[in-house]
């Protein structure tokens, strides 16, 4: 009995363990994906950033005390296109892994599925499997969007 | 033929007819059990996972299945050990238990019936595990050990890559 007791406890944790991991490579699959939306992201910050830029260097006009060295360095800024080449490259060189990850979270989410069914009729857990499914396919909505849209964002350089 | 409700299955404890888990079934919002038998034992019982046979084989799995652990519930620190019989009395008509189950150690009855007739061939009550407690804090003291000796590891190596 103690050992039978403790058996569908130890399935509850096996299925608690795969939960966790699919959750881990749900979340992971999203980063690319909103790596891929910052680029849009950083452009139009870069817009606004410009303008308050712009509103300093106005002030500038006002404040004869004010640092040379501050200035150009505002006015370096405005020239500076690393950030966005930084983003492209990393979006280049991990092209693939979403699709390993989300195949990843797939199997996991599919092991604690199979383990829940088997254990349904004396313990409940649900609550666990449910947040690991919803992460799946938010993930894999992500990963759709990543695919459809990279040469979209990148600009084909793939 | 008598029936078991309970609100939910979220409780660690496990109900066990002649030897075999109680199977449940969700209807009407509740979880019920058929029983046939006509005088059946019923056992409710609970066991901290670390008093197993081969315990620390398994928690080991589990360690290394978890990465670390970093992937694993923690067990729990409620080192206690139910073990309730209980003997229905003999069934004319479909009669429905509601069973509830309270996880508290310090409360006065674990398991709670409402229903037909019964009665309770060992304490309601739980025990304290001092084998559970032991086994906990051996396996508690090896997994932040060997943290700590991966974490050293991987700083050596590190150290060691960026000296070359």
């Amino acid at each position: 009995m103690k050992n039978k007791s403790i058996s569908i406890m130890h399935t509850k944790r096996f299925q608690s363990i795969f939960n966790r991991y699919s959750i881990f490579c749900s979340t992971l699959t999203l980063l690319p994906a909103l790596l891929l939306l910052s680029v849009p992201v950083i452009i139009i910050f870069k817009i606004f950033w410009i303008l308050i830029l712009i509103c300093f260097l106005l002030m500038t006009f006002f404040l004869p005390l004010l640092n040379e060295d501050f200035k150009n360095m505002l006015q370096n800024f405005t020239s500076d296109d690393t950030s966005m080449e930084v983003v492209k490259n990393v979006l280049i060189a991990t092209y693939y892994l979403p699709l390993i990850l989300i195949i990843f979270s797939g199997v996991f989410t599919i092991v604690s599925v199979i383990v829940s069914i088997c254990n349904r009729k004396y313990t409940n857990s649900k609550s666990g499997l449910i947040g690991a499914i919803v992460m799946f396919i938010i993930a894999l909505i992500f990963c759709i969007f990543y695919y459809s849209c990279f040469d979209m964002f990148i600009g084909g350089n793939n | 033929m008598f029936y078991l409700r309970l609100n939910n299955l979220d409780s660690n404890i496990v109900i066990m007819c002649n030897n075999q888990p109680l199977k449940f079934k969700k209807m009407h919002g509740k979880y019920v059990a058929c029983i046939d038998d006509m005088q059946a034992n019923i056992c409710f019982t609970y066991h901290h996972e670390l008093v197993d046979n081969f315990w620390f084989l398994k928690a080991l799995g589990f360690y290394l299945l978890s990465f670390f652990g970093i992937f694993m519930k923690r067990y729990p620190k409620t080192f206690y050990t139910l073990d309730v019989n209980i003997q229905f009395a003999p069934q004319l008509s479909e009669t429905y238990y509601d069973i509830i189950l309270n996880h508290n150690p310090n409360a006065e009855y674990p398991i709670t019936i409402s229903g037909g007739q019964y009665y309770f061939l060992s304490a309601n009550k739980f025990i304290k595990d001092e084998n559970a407690k032991k086994n906990y804090r051996i396996f508690k003291t090896f997994s932040i050990l060997t943290r700590l000796f991966v974490i050293i590891l991987v700083v050596v190596i590190i150290i060691v890559s960026f000296t070359k």
